[in-house]
């Protein structure tokens, strides 16, 4: 077993997460594919924690850090999402100009 | 290894489905089996108190809220409008070529790997030492990330009388 | 890695029990679908309303507390492991973790949002 292949895992992930923020239309799927990204980001630091034999083991703590803030980011951005929803009765974002004019 | 190779094919395939399925009901159940895959991948990887703390605030609690605004939001009319708008192929080349520049910076980067030998005791121990000793900052940080992410949310959500 | 063979049999074991109870039953049963049948199952009452209605905002920030006090257990279970070794700081940490958070509570106790009306 090697890093590389870990590392591949998680850009492949990573891209998915990508494709999905720029394609959805449903707020909700975008924030969803913003998970995809953030697991990315940890499967990256726990290989690299795992065969760079890191000091302090460091890939260990940081992703509890990083759920950590996911789990804030998921509160808020669903409470914004359901705020705009009682407002204008949607959650397609194309729709959702009112800053725009 | 192959509980490994496993977990990484159940992983991409339900990120697919995440990004490609219409009902977005499915899309969020997908996104728990792909969040349960990583946990899986964790413990491969002897970081078994990390795949605990993704089953108990992934799963067990963001999922939660996913699928608590997934039922706030959704009509039964909304349920099969398009769910993807005109830039597709945009989106696939730009993806293609961000995984293709990621994997070749990845190749060209000399990496010294040494393999780490895991703690028979798992990773919970040393977790907590360096969680009151180098992190000790970070972990009171976090907890006031929390207290702002409870009242934003409380204030944006909680109103009264609607 | 052996340590975790039990709880691979036991997911395997599970998924197979339910598995099996379902393919049994799709075996051995009966299909007369009729409209009276197919009608959301609402405890032997007439349904009223459909299943995708939509819910009250209220149950948002019941789940909102739930994640957040999920996200600090996470963050006691080391804490536990090591306490012993660490003393009387590891407490005042703590208790400054927790201090913190329990604004939190109390903000949204004060805000009215832990009653249901």
């Amino acid at each position: 077993m090697m890093l590389l292949p870990f590392i591949g895992l998680s850009a492949i992930i990573f891209a998915i997460g990508i494709y999905g923020a720029l394609t959805r239309r449903n707020a909700i799927g975008i924030l969803m594919s913003l998970e995809l990204m953030f697991n990315a980001a940890n499967i990256n630091l726990v290989a690299a924690n795992k065969f760079l034999n890191l000091e302090n083991s460091i890939g260990i703590i940081f992703p509890i850090f990083i759920i950590t803030i996911a789990a804030a980011e998921a509160a808020v951005g669903l409470a914004i999402i359901l705020s705009l929803y009682r407002q204008i009765k949607t959650v397609y974002v194309e729709k959702i100009n009112i800053m725009k004019w | 290894m192959l509980l490994l190779l496993l977990f990484a094919a159940i992983a991409i395939i339900a990120a697919i489905l995440v990004v490609s399925m219409k009902n977005i009901m499915h899309c969020a159940l997908f996104l728990a089996l792909f969040l349960l895959s990583v946990a899986g991948i964790f413990f491969c990887l002897d970081a078994d108190f990390l795949g605990i703390v993704q089953i108990l605030v992934y799963v067990g609690g963001i999922i939660v809220l996913i699928l608590f605004a997934v039922m706030l939001t959704s009509r039964v009319s909304s349920a099969l409008l398009e769910q993807t708008n005109e830039q597709k192929g945009l989106a696939i080349t730009a993806c293609l070529l961000l995984a293709s520049a990621i994997t070749a910076a990845a190749f060209r980067t000399p990496l010294v790997t040494s393999f780490y030998t895991a703690d028979p005791e798992g990773t919970t121990r040393s977790t907590g030492e360096l969680l009151l000793t180098v992190y000790a900052l970070p972990f009171e940080i976090a907890s006031v990330v929390l207290l702002v992410a409870l009242i934003g949310a409380i204030v944006l959500a909680g109103k009264k009388g609607e | 890695m052996n340590d975790y063979l039990a709880v691979f049999i036991f997911i395997v074991m599970a998924l197979g029990f339910t598995a099996a109870g379902l393919i049994t039953a799709y075996l051995v049963r009966t299909s007369r679908p009729s409209l009276k049948k197919n009608e959301t199952y609402e405890c032997g009452e007439e349904p009223v309303g459909g299943a995708w209605i939509q819910f009250n905002m209220r149950y948002y920030v019941f789940a909102l507390l739930f994640v957040v006090f999920d996200v600090e257990a996470v963050f006691l279970f080391p804490w536990a492991v090591v306490f012993k070794s660490f003393g009387v700081s590891a407490l005042v940490e703590l208790l400054v973790f927790l201090g913190i958070l329990l604004a939190g509570l109390l903000y949204a106790w004060k805000k009215g949002s832990l009653q249901w009306e």
